[in-house]
């Protein structure tokens, strides 16, 4: 038991050191309650075509000690580029999603650290399908889907997100990032829907982005002034 | 079913196991090669002879002589070419590779003399023999047979490969090899170390080539004399009266040709039962093993060790081909392997992919499996592999009782000719296969002008898998991450309880891995 966390942190950072040994032995949990530190490492194994599993080292690191936050994930020993095409920064930190996409909900559920596993074996086995394509000059080198780098990848989430609306309804939706609405009101995109069951998580994770990213909220008005001129 | 690692190693390790009692021993009488067992080779002091149509290929290709009456005619030389070597000469046939004898005589033993002008005067006999042959079934000019042979004379190591009644003879050892390297496209040519053993009555007869090489030429009534003078009994005639029986027992007809609609059953193939396929024809030759072989040599457990790795490797490579990717291993040619993949139903392209992928898995077995089966991690053996596609006809040839298998196209003999030309860890393919493969595995394989195909260096069956699943990447959560996920058997394999992570596994998400870059 680590001194100074809640009931609950402590039954989760239990489990998740439980699972750990059951399902990746390589990887260990280290709690610095002192320092207010967690974070897991080690060696995570990755199923290559052939049956094999090959292990890589891997620091995961959570921002302090609430097991429940989506943690980073690090290649503190180089073993891949640190280059932008890999999403792979120079701190080495794996860019597994935009920082608004984060699987935090399910991170929260019991299985969370297992899934958020996955999610780091799935971006392992991107990086060695990139080596490969790049090794033999297929391109393009990153072989499934991405988001633009830096703003670009901002822009593309926003319009995927907004591709529906029309320049009114993109702007009254704009209009209530900052608003606090009362429970069960109409969503301003005019849909007619609970504002709960149609653009709520949009402005929420917009809120995040504008926190994230300087220049977001300068890019999403360009973007509503964009679609009025169409 | 498919290849995987762990199956692989396991099989190997096996037969790694399986060989360890290996006792060599030296012939010293006249032996029936058909009972030589895995576990005790025997070392054979005598003269290796090939003996090739060298226009085989060639007349194949021109299509003017249909394929079934080809078969026809090699199942005809073939019958007389064995009839040659080991009824008039006392000889012993190995087995017909395609349209090439391989043969060898050890026999008097100690007069190794005796045993080099025998693989001469036999290699020379099957040479005149031709010309009877073409006469008989009217091959003339561009079609008319020609007959090359090359010869060398030292100890191998006589085995066994295979398993069950999946078992070839095979010999290992240099003079195995340099015969098959001294064959050129006419004339008898041998090396200096047959050149030395002749009797002094082959030397009007010979002329130096290079200062390794002989040729030797000799009238067929000559070399009938020089037989009769060692108690052989070979006559041209004779070979003629035989070839005509030969024509009328086989004629024109008597091969039977029927489309693939279900998995080839090697033991009902016959020349009345042949099979016509689309497939691509493989062979895999272990890179340097004939020098390895050579430098065991030195020591008493060396060619013991020899041996083992090369039953470990080629029992592996053969169950890879037949258990792993429902392939036709055709046949073992000393240290390489000739098979056919190939579907009785799928389109060309699905054969293609395959075919490479099994190439993939055979570098993988050869540079990684057996270092890690049998602990011999020096020298390294890869496996140089070519592959053409095309439509092979699959049939059985030669003697009564021992007939070869063989697979007789185009496609055949381009790959045989890409696998000379590779290096150790490389696949080439012929430009027929080529034009089959996705855009991605194109990309794989550029042109090489040195080895006339198109080459991929240490392509191995993680690397194809891994840019397999690149290219099938759709977005969707199901092709582009489970596959990273390690199955309930690996997870088995590695000692880790798999409930919690093919728990994990079933709650993916299924919204698509799409990482960022903040920069």
């Amino acid at each position: 038991m680590v001194a100074g966390l809640t009931a609950t942190a402590a039954a989760r950072w239990e489990r998740d050191r439980t699972l750990l040994a059951e399902v990746e032995p390589g990887l260990t949990l280290r709690i610095d309650s002192q320092s207010e530190r967690a974070r897991i490492e080690g060696q995570i194994r990755v199923a290559r075509p052939s049956g094999r599993a090959d292990a890589f080292d891997v620091v995961i690191k959570y921002s302090g000690l609430d097991p429940l936050e989506v943690p980073d994930c690090y290649d503190e020993v180089g073993r891949f580029s640190r280059i932008a095409n890999r999403h792979v920064e120079s701190d080495g930190r794996f860019c597994m999603w935009l920082p608004w996409l984060a699987p935090a909900r399910e991170f929260r559920t019991a299985d969370g650290l297992a899934i958020y596993l996955a999610r780091v074996q799935q971006f392992i086995d991107l990086q060695l399908q990139y080596e490969a394509r790049e090794r033999r000059g297929i391109e393009p080198f990153w072989p499934g889907p991405q988001w633009g780098h830096g703003d670009d990848g901002f822009r593309e989430w926003f319009r995927e997100e907004t591709r529906t609306l029309s320049a009114v309804c993109l702007g009254n939706v704009l209009r209530d990032v900052n608003r606090n609405g009362k429970a069960g009101r109409r969503c301003p995109c005019g849909s007619g829907k609970r504002f709960s069951n149609c653009h709520k998580q949009f402005l929420r994770d917009l809120r995040v982005a504008w926190a994230v990213i300087p220049t977001a909220r300068a890019i999403s008005y360009a973007e509503l002034e964009a679609r009025r001129a169409a | 079913m498919g290849w995987n690692y762990a199956s692989s190693l396991e099989r190997a390790q096996t037969r790694w196991e399986q060989t360890s009692e290996i006792t060599i021993t030296d012939v010293k009488r006249k032996i029936d090669f058909d009972q030589i067992s895995r576990l005790h080779p025997r070392r054979v002091v005598g003269s290796h002879f090939y003996v090739d149509v060298a226009n085989f290929n060639k007349v194949l290709r021109s299509g003017n002589v249909q394929d079934d009456e080809m078969v026809r005619l090699l199942h005809v030389f073939a019958r007389e070419a064995s009839q040659i070597t080991e009824s008039d000469f006392d000889g012993q046939k190995v087995h017909f590779q395609g349209p090439r004898l391989h043969a060898l005589s050890y026999r008097p033993i100690d007069d190794e003399s005796a045993m080099a002008a025998k693989a001469v005067l036999t290699s020379l006999a099957i040479r005149h023999m031709v010309a009877p042959f073409n006469e008989q079934f009217g091959l003339e000019e561009d079609v008319a047979w020609i007959v090359a042979a090359g010869i060398d004379h030292g100890s191998t190591l006589a085995t066994r490969n295979g398993a069950g009644g999946d078992q070839e003879l095979l010999f290992l050892g240099n003079a195995a090899n340099r015969a098959a390297h001294v064959l050129s496209k006419t004339g008898v040519r041998m090396t200096a170390a047959v050149r030395e053993l002749l009797p002094e009555s082959f030397d009007p007869y010979l002329s130096e080539v290079s200062s390794d090489e002989y040729c030797v030429n000799m009238s067929a009534s000559t070399a009938e004399s020089m037989a009769d003078l060692f108690g052989w009994s070979w006559a041209l005639a004779t070979s003629k009266d035989r070839l005509a029986d030969l024509a009328d027992k086989y004629n024109a007809g008597c091969v039977k040709v029927s489309d693939v609609k279900e998995n080839i059953d090697k033991s009902s193939v016959s020349l009345s039962n042949t099979k016509r396929a689309f497939g691509v024809s493989l062979f895999a030759d272990v890179d340097g093993f004939t020098d390895y072989i050579e430098g065991l040599t030195t020591s008493d457990e060396g060619p013991v060790e020899g041996v083992r790795v090369f039953h470990t490797l080629r029992g592996e490579l053969r169950d890879s081909v037949v258990q792993d990717f429902d392939g036709l291993r055709i046949q073992y040619q000393g240290d390489r392997i000739q098979a056919l993949a190939y579907r009785p139903v799928g389109d060309h392209e699905a054969i293609a992919l395959k075919a490479v992928e099994l190439a993939s898995a055979l570098i993988t077995v050869a540079e990684e499996v057996l270092p890690e089966a049998t602990g011999v991690a020096e020298p390294p053996l890869p496996v140089a592999i070519g592959l053409a596609a095309g439509e092979v006809l699959v049939t059985k040839v030669g003697q009564h009782g021992s007939p070869d298998l063989m697979s007789i196209g185009g496609s055949t003999a381009t790959a045989a000719a890409i696998e000379g030309r590779l290096k150790g860890g490389e696949i080439g393919l012929d430009s027929e296969l080529y034009s089959l493969l996705p855009d991605w595995l194109q990309a794989v394989f550029p042109w090489s002008g040195s080895a006339k195909a198109y080459v991929a260096a240490g392509l191995n069956f993680d690397e194809f898998g891994t840019l397999s699943e690149s290219a099938s990447t759709d977005g969707s959560a199901s092709s582009v991450g489970k596959a990273a996920l390690l199955t309930a058997g690996g997870l088995a394999a590695a000692g880790v309880g798999a409930a919690a992570y093919l728990k994990a596994r079933d709650r993916m998400p299924t919204t698509p891995a799409r990482p960022w870059s903040r920069d």
